[in-house]
């Protein structure tokens, strides 16, 4: 438990005014003594965090529960309205499918066009290349333009430019679970040797068996709100819990924690 | 204190870009790439386009103007004005849009995107230096001496790149939530075109409205063309106009470099 925090969150809430209209937005954002009229919704309210070095932390929630919105302002998307978080160390978000890859261009080029725009040279790639296509391992299609790619395919190639450029802090928000068993049991061996070096890694997914043997933390979200956090397992029981209670329709009742 | 606080905070959002020059420089190489990846005849159609345009102009004018103020044959003064123009109007569109186009990074990657719309026109500069290129080619074809001054248009290509960048950190983050914008960008590119000297002699406007004429930044780019390639005039014989630009120039940076820090947080969130 002594290793240093890398990642942390403090107090951090994401208030989206949502506006009538795009003009009232751009006049309060240019003009901040100017308000007009919005109403407020809270993504992420008064979260706090620490994730320590070494951490692979799984996160679960339901459908907008506030992990995407967690995980882009980890990755500095987008700024907290309220509250601080800091990031020591380079991180590569992996957002969702395709993100930051280039539809028009082939795999091959998305490789440089990804990393360059991450801030790595060309020269540092180039060497990895060959390493990246093997582990992707989606044949002539390297070649192919993104578009072609089935989300597998995509899914492949992120992961391995991703892991490649060797970053200390490494977000996965359901990337995985579109690959097949092959690829998962691969990039599962990927995440533990990131363990073993004592990498750190943000681990988004529904899949509560991976959670389980994969990660040695995890966090449940609710409503923005940080509502569980401890062991894989009791994260898990806890989630399930809780789904187990919206299902029967006590949508407004969390768990206590106790 | 309020403005040495703005100019501070512009100086050091200009001190960052410089810092992303390499990655300028890689996403330029692949923006100019998109732009002509789907299209089996690639870069001839970008050429095309403007030389066509030029064909046109030179048909028309000719023959309306045929016979007026001789000093240099029409159709060249026509030309180099005209290559300007075209390179500001098309560049501040493609500038302005550089935000949204760029969107599916901006919603991923965190990095710095006030480097967008100098990718954007960097990626045009280069379409740019091909026309200049077949420019040059044309004025020697006619038998216009070469001097030094055609090195001149580097100045006032260099000149017009800032300005541009400074309007469009402007342009490009107000549109995102002011979409508009490119409509009025349309607009006064169109009366600009008419209000540059592009077609007709600066020399021809009465002196009364002569200071009006001036306020226009195209016209001591225009004209810069021209001095260089066609009447070998030193920039520095235009003083009150060059210090009219620079300042100009200035303000359309620091404000732009202001006004995009402001909007850039939101950016993620409106794309």
């Amino acid at each position: 438990m002594s290793n240093p925090v890398v990642i942390d969150i403090k107090d951090v809430s994401k208030r989206y005014k949502l506006y009538r209209n795009k003009k009232d937005q751009a006049i309060e954002a240019l003009l901040p003594f100017i308000h007009r009229n919005h109403s407020d919704f809270y993504a992420i309210k008064n979260f706090s965090l620490t994730v320590r070095k070494g951490d692979i932390l799984g996160v679960l929630g339901r459908n907008g529960s506030g992990k995407s919105t967690l995980m882009k302002l980890v990755a500095g998307v987008i700024q907290p309205s309220s509250g601080t978080v800091k990031v020591q160390g380079n991180l590569v978000p992996l957002l969702e499918l395709g993100s930051g890859f280039y539809r028009e261009f082939t795999g091959f080029e998305n490789i440089y066009f990804y990393t360059a725009v991450l801030g790595y040279p060309k020269k540092k790639v180039l060497e990895k290349t060959k390493e990246i296509i093997e582990f992707a391992d989606i044949g002539e299609f390297i070649h192919q333009p993104l578009k072609n790619y089935s989300s597998g395919m995509h899914a492949r190639l992120a992961f391995s430019v991703s892991v490649s450029i060797d970053p200390d802090i490494l977000i996965l928000d359901e990337v995985l679970s579109v690959g097949d068993a092959s690829f998962k049991q691969k990039s599962y061996a990927k995440i533990r040797e990131f363990f073993d070096n004592g990498k750190t890694i943000l681990f988004v997914s529904h899949s509560m068996e991976s959670i389980k043997t994969l990660c040695n933390r995890a966090i449940v979200l609710e409503s923005g709100k940080l509502v569980k956090e401890g062991t894989p397992e009791d994260a898990v029981e806890f989630y399930q819990d809780l789904m187990k209670l919206h299902l029967t329709g006590n949508d407004n009742k969390v768990p206590n924690d106790e | 204190m309020f403005l040495k606080q703005f100019f501070i905070e512009g100086i050091d959002f200009i001190r960052q870009i410089y810092l992303n020059r390499f990655l300028i420089y890689e996403l330029t190489k692949r923006d100019f790439k998109i732009k002509y990846v789907n299209n089996l005849f690639g870069l001839s159609w970008a050429i095309l386009e403007p030389l066509a345009m030029m064909v046109v102009l030179w048909f028309v004018f000719t023959y309306i103007q045929a016979g007026k103020s001789s000093d240099v044959p029409y159709p060249l003064f026509l030309l180099t004005g005209l290559i300007l123009y075209d390179f500001f109007n098309k560049t501040i569109n493609s500038a302005s849009w550089g935000i949204l186009n760029y969107g599916f990074l901006i919603n991923k990657v965190n990095f710095r995107a006030a480097i967008i719309p100098i990718v954007k026109i960097s990626s045009d500069v280069i379409l740019h230096l091909i026309i200049l290129g077949i420019i040059a080619i044309i004025l020697l074809l006619n038998h216009v001496p070469v001097t030094l001054y055609w090195f001149q248009v580097f100045y006032y290509l260099f000149a017009t790149i800032l300005l541009l960048t400074g309007i469009s950190w402007f342009t490009s983050s107000v549109s995102i939530f002011f979409p508009d914008i490119h409509y009025i960008i349309t607009i006064v590119m169109r009366v600009l075109f008419f209000f540059t000297p592009i077609f007709w002699r600066a020399t021809e406007v009465p002196s009364t409205f002569s200071t009006f004429f001036r306020l226009n930044p195209l016209y001591y780019l225009v004209n810069g063309y021209r001095d260089s390639f066609l009447y070998g005039i030193p920039f520095w014989h235009h003083r009150t106009d060059t210090i009219y630009f620079a300042g100009l120039t200035f303000f359309f940076l620091i404000m732009g470099a202001i006004v995009f820090k402001r909007l850039r947080p939101y950016f993620a969130e409106m794309i």
